[in-house]
C-alpha cells in the first residue's frame, strides 16, 4: 500500500523540497503539503496518515499541537520533525514532546530517506545503507571488515556487511596492494548478516599489474594446494 | 556570484536531472523570490517595534530558505539574530541588520539572475 505522509511547514521552499525529496524515493506515495497548524490538525481527523514530517515553528502556533495530536492518535503516528536548531535544550525538548526522530536544516536528502524509510517500515536504516546512491555520503570514510570470495583482474565479489548501494567507491587492501573498486551490484537480502556485494576493480589502482596478476595466480595455487 | 555557496546550486541542478524533474530549481528559487521580500520587510518592521517573537520567526524562516539556497553567511547572521531572542535575557541584534540587509539584495539579485537565466533556458 502506498503511504500516506503529511508535510506541514511554514515556508514553501521547504515543503518543495521535503515533497521532492520524497518523491524520489517513494513515487507512489501519496503526500499531502500543509502551510499551517489548524489544517493540519484537520487532516489528522479525516485522513490515515502513516508519517508527519514537521517544522517547529508557525507564525502563530507551534508545530508541538501537530505533534501532540499526532501522538494522541491511535495508533500514534510518526514524527519527524525538521528543525534549523541543534541546540541539545530543543533537541531534548523534541524527544520529550514525543517526536520519533528529527533531522537538521538544510536537509540532507540521503539522510531524510533513511528517516522516513525506518519511521515508515519500524525498522532502523543507517544512513550508511544509502552509500553510493548519488554520490553516497561524500567522503565518508569507515572500515569494515570484509571478505574476499571470488577475485580476478578486474572484478571481485566481496561479503559485507552492509547493503551497499551500486555506484559506491570502495578501497580495499588484498595482500600488499590497495584496489579502487565501485560497487556493481549487492545482493538483496543478506544471509547470516552478510550481502554479496561484485565490484569492478579501478585498473589505475594498480600500480604493478603484473605483480598483482602474479599475486593473485599465487593466491589460486594456494588454494588448491589447501583444498588438495 | 558573492554570498552564494555554488556547490549548493549545483546539488539542486544535479537533483533535478537525476530525479527527472525539470523545472524543479527555478520553481524554488521563484518561491524564495516570492517569499523572502515579504519575510525581510516583517523582520525590519518587528526589530524598529522590538517585536521578539515576530523578529524570532521571520528570522528563522528566512535563515533556512536562505542556507537552503546556498547563501551561507546570510543564513548564519539571520540565525544569530534568530538565536538572540531566545537567550535569557534576549537580545535584539540590531547591530546585524545592516549587513543582513547589504547581503539579502545580493541575495536577490543573484536569485533573480538565475531566475532569468532558467526561465530564457526553458523558453528555448
Amino acid at each position: 500500500m502506498s503511504p500516506h505522509i503529511l508535510i506541514v511547514d511554514d515556508a514553501a521552499d521547504q515543503r518543495h523540497i521535503l515533497k521532492a525529496f520524497t518523491q524520489s524515493f517513494l513515487p507512489q506515495a501519496k503526500i499531502t503539503t500543509l502551510d499551517e497548524v489548524e489544517p493540519a490538525l484537520e487532516a489528522l481527523g479525516k485522513s490515515s496518515v502513516q508519517l508527519i514530517v514537521l517544522d517547529l515553528h508557525f507564525k502563530e502556533r507551534s508545530g508541538q499541537d501537530v505533534l501532540r495530536a499526532a501522538k494522541a492518535m491511535l495508533p500514534p503516528i510518526p514524527v519527524l520533525m525538521v528543525t534549523g536548531d541543534k541546540s541539545e535544550e530543543t533537541l531534548q525538548n523534541l524527544f520529550a514532546w514525543g517526536a520519533d526522530d528529527y533531522i537538521l536544516k538544510p536537509v540532507d536528502n540521503l539522510i531524510f530517506e533513511s528517516k522516513v524509510r525506518s519511521l515508515l517500515t519500524g525498522r532502523y536504516m543507517s544512513p550508511l545503507a544509502f552509500l553510493g546512491k548519488r554520490g553516497g555520503l561524500g567522503s565518508l570514510s569507515f572500515k569494515v571488515p570484509l571478505q574476499i570470495k571470488q577475485m580476478s583482474e578486474y572484478e571481485v565479489q566481496l561479503g559485507v556487511p552492509y547493503y551497499i548501494f551500486a555506484g559506491a567507491k570502495l578501497q580495499i587492501q588484498v595482500g600488499p596492494f590497495t584496489l579502487a573498486c565501485r560497487v556493481l551490484q549487492t545482493q538483496a537480502a543478506a544471509v547470516n548478516g552478510i550481502f554479496d556485494v561484485v565490484c569492478d576493480i579501478d585498473l589505475q589502482s594498480i600500480s604493478d599489474r603484473p605483480a598483482f596478476r602474479r599475486f593473485l595466480m599465487g593466491s589460486v595455487e594456494t588454494q588448491k594446494a589447501k583444498i588438495s | 556570484m558573492k554570498g552564494i555557496d555554488l556547490t549548493v546550486w549545483k546539488k539542486w541542478r544535479d537533483f533535478e536531472i537525476e530525479e527527472e524533474s525539470p523545472g524543479f530549481f527555478l520553481q524554488l528559487l521563484s518561491q524564495a523570490l516570492e517569499s523572502t521580500p515579504k519575510l525581510m520587510q516583517e523582520l525590519e518592521v518587528a526589530m524598529q517595534t522590538k517585536d521578539l517573537k515576530k523578529v524570532f520567526f521571520s528570522a528563522h524562516t528566512l535563515a533556512s530558505t536562505c542556507i537552503s539556497l546556498g547563501a551561507t553567511e546570510l543564513g548564519r547572521q539571520l540565525r544569530e539574530i534568530e538565536h538572540s531572542t531566545k537567550q535569557s535575557p534576549p537580545v535584539l541584534r540590531e547591530d546585524l541588520m545592516g549587513p543582513v540587509k547589504v547581503a539579502f539584495v545580493e541575495f536577490m539579485q543573484n536569485v533573480n539572475l538565475e531566475c532569468a537565466s532558467l526561465s530564457h533556458k526553458k523558453a528555448g
